[in-house]
């Protein structure tokens, strides 16, 4: 069923509509949450609290286009709130990888998840080590796919900084990125 | 075959474009011809690759530097296919020769592949049903189907049909014609004229101006189509003092009445006689 569909079933207080909802954004509210947070746990609650908030307002809920933006700021606030409630600004990115593993993606055999959720625990570890706006810009642009114009209207900063941040934000995160694997072959 | 005609045959020797009798000429020159077996087989590199590369680093170093800065600026366009042929041709270049910015380049591509993966992780089994659940103690008012923003989107695709568009633009037209094209005042006052003498119960003393009033209530609303401006103000002062009279509770009807018939006799007298100024402004009620 397509998106606007779905929401306007949705409005009109059809669960099986409401549950296929949560199922279809579920999986993003949460990774993004999870990055932020680095937290399993606190993620899960967090996209909880998210989803309930969602319920409870569905009447600011907007139209399709504007939907996944107007989530992914939701869950960033709750996420920063929760940050600034856990008093440690920095999430704690040291996740176990076999963790990682119990979250990879369904389909894949068991090696190429532990590869894949190797790769995974390596972005974290660079990710962990960029300045916040950076982070940030990676995790809303080259994970989430938002484009320039969202991000900038999210972080309350200029177009152009977005713009000039985003492409340094990724030489610096691919420059960590082989520094880690380059440590981790030699270890 | 001499020098000049395999020269001037060398292309397509090399292109291996030549028939088997020329080229089996070409290779017995060859043979004997030092000069154009070295244009055939180049001789080998002066400088080995090691020291070729140590070289064009003392020379960049002392001209424009490296440019590893450069290709910094140009990574992200080369690896998402952003930079035109010659500029990624010379971004290649750089890269076969300098294993620092090669192993940036291989890291950008694999995170290129990497992060967008990273946008959706699922969070458990038990997740849907845990929101479910914490969402169904306080469940949806559930709205009609056909609530205000359906009718709303109904109407709106009702109106993208030109037919019905015209068809609608046309009765609005009309209705603002009607609407706005009559004389509020004049048609206020007749009203209020005509409800004076349909309240009046039959045979009391206002019954007699019934017809009076209605006849006076069509005049107005005639003089205003027909564009009689004077005439219509000098009717409609008339009619507010019969206005006025109708907040009195139908008291003193006939002497009101009399009162309106003389004020209008006097006031088309003067209207005539030119006396009188249309635009003036009316009594007050009497």
């Amino acid at each position: 069923m397509e998106l606007s569909g779905l929401l306007e079933r949705v409005r009109w207080g059809d669960e099986l509509a409401w549950e296929a909802f949560v199922r279809q954004f579920q999986s993003r509210i949460f990774g993004l949450a999870y990055h932020y947070v680095g937290q399993a746990e606190d993620a899960r609650d967090l996209a909880q609290e998210v989803f309930i908030r969602i319920y409870q307002h569905l009447d600011q809920v907007p139209d399709a286009e504007g939907l996944l933006p107007w989530m992914l700021r939701i869950t960033r606030n709750a996420s920063l709130d929760h940050l600034r409630r856990r008093k440690a600004r920095p999430p704690q990115w040291d996740i176990p990888v076999d963790e990682l593993f119990d979250l990879g993606a369904p389909g894949l055999s068991p090696e190429e998840q532990q590869l894949e959720a190797s790769r995974r625990s390596l972005v974290h570890r660079a990710l962990q080590e960029l300045t916040q706006l950076n982070r940030e810009i990676i995790l809303l642009k080259e994970i989430q796919g938002l484009p320039l114009e969202e991000i900038a209207a999210m972080l309350e900063v200029p177009l152009g900084t977005v713009k000039s941040r985003s492409n340094r934000a990724r030489i610096e995160l691919a420059q960590k990125f082989t520094a880690l694997e380059s440590a981790g072959r030699c270890s | 075959m001499n020098c000049a005609t395999f020269q001037a045959l060398l292309d397509g020797y090399q292109k291996q474009m030549l028939s088997p009798e020329q080229r089996a000429e070409a290779r017995r020159h060859l043979e004997v011809c030092a000069e154009c077996r070295w244009l055939v087989q180049p001789p080998p590199a002066l400088l080995p690759r090691e020291a070729a590369l140590e070289l064009t680093s003392a020379i960049l170093a002392r001209t424009a530097g490296p440019a590893c800065a450069r290709l910094r600026d140009l990574a992200c366009a080369y690896v998402d296919g952003d930079l035109d042929t010659p500029q990624a041709s010379l971004v290649q270049g750089h890269l076969e020769h300098c294993p620092d910015c090669s192993a940036l380049v291989l890291g950008l591509q694999e995170l290129d592949a990497v992060l967008p993966g990273l946008a959706l992780v699922e969070p458990g089994p038990r997740f849907t049903r845990e929101v479910l659940r914490a969402t169904s103690r306080d469940p949806i008012a559930r709205k009609h189907p056909y609530s205000w923003s359906e009718l709303r989107e109904f109407w709106w695709r009702l109106f993208r049909r030109p037919r019905i568009c015209f068809e609608a633009a046309y009765l609005g037209t009309v209705a603002g014609v009607l609407v706005f094209n009559l004389p509020h005042p004049t048609w206020h006052a007749g009203h209020a004229v005509l409800e004076v003498a349909q309240e009046a119960q039959p045979g009391s003393r206002v019954r007699p101006l019934l017809q009076s009033a209605r006849r006076l209530a069509v005049a107005a609303v005639g003089c205003e189509r027909r564009g009689e401006g004077a005439l219509r103000v000098t009717v409609q002062r008339g009619l507010a003092v019969v206005e006025a009279g109708a907040g009195r509770q139908l008291r003193g009807m006939s002497a009101l009445w009399q009162n309106f018939s003389g004020e209008m006799t006097e006031r088309v007298r003067r209207l005539k006689q030119g006396q009188e100024d249309p635009s003036a402004e009316a009594p007050g009620p009497e």
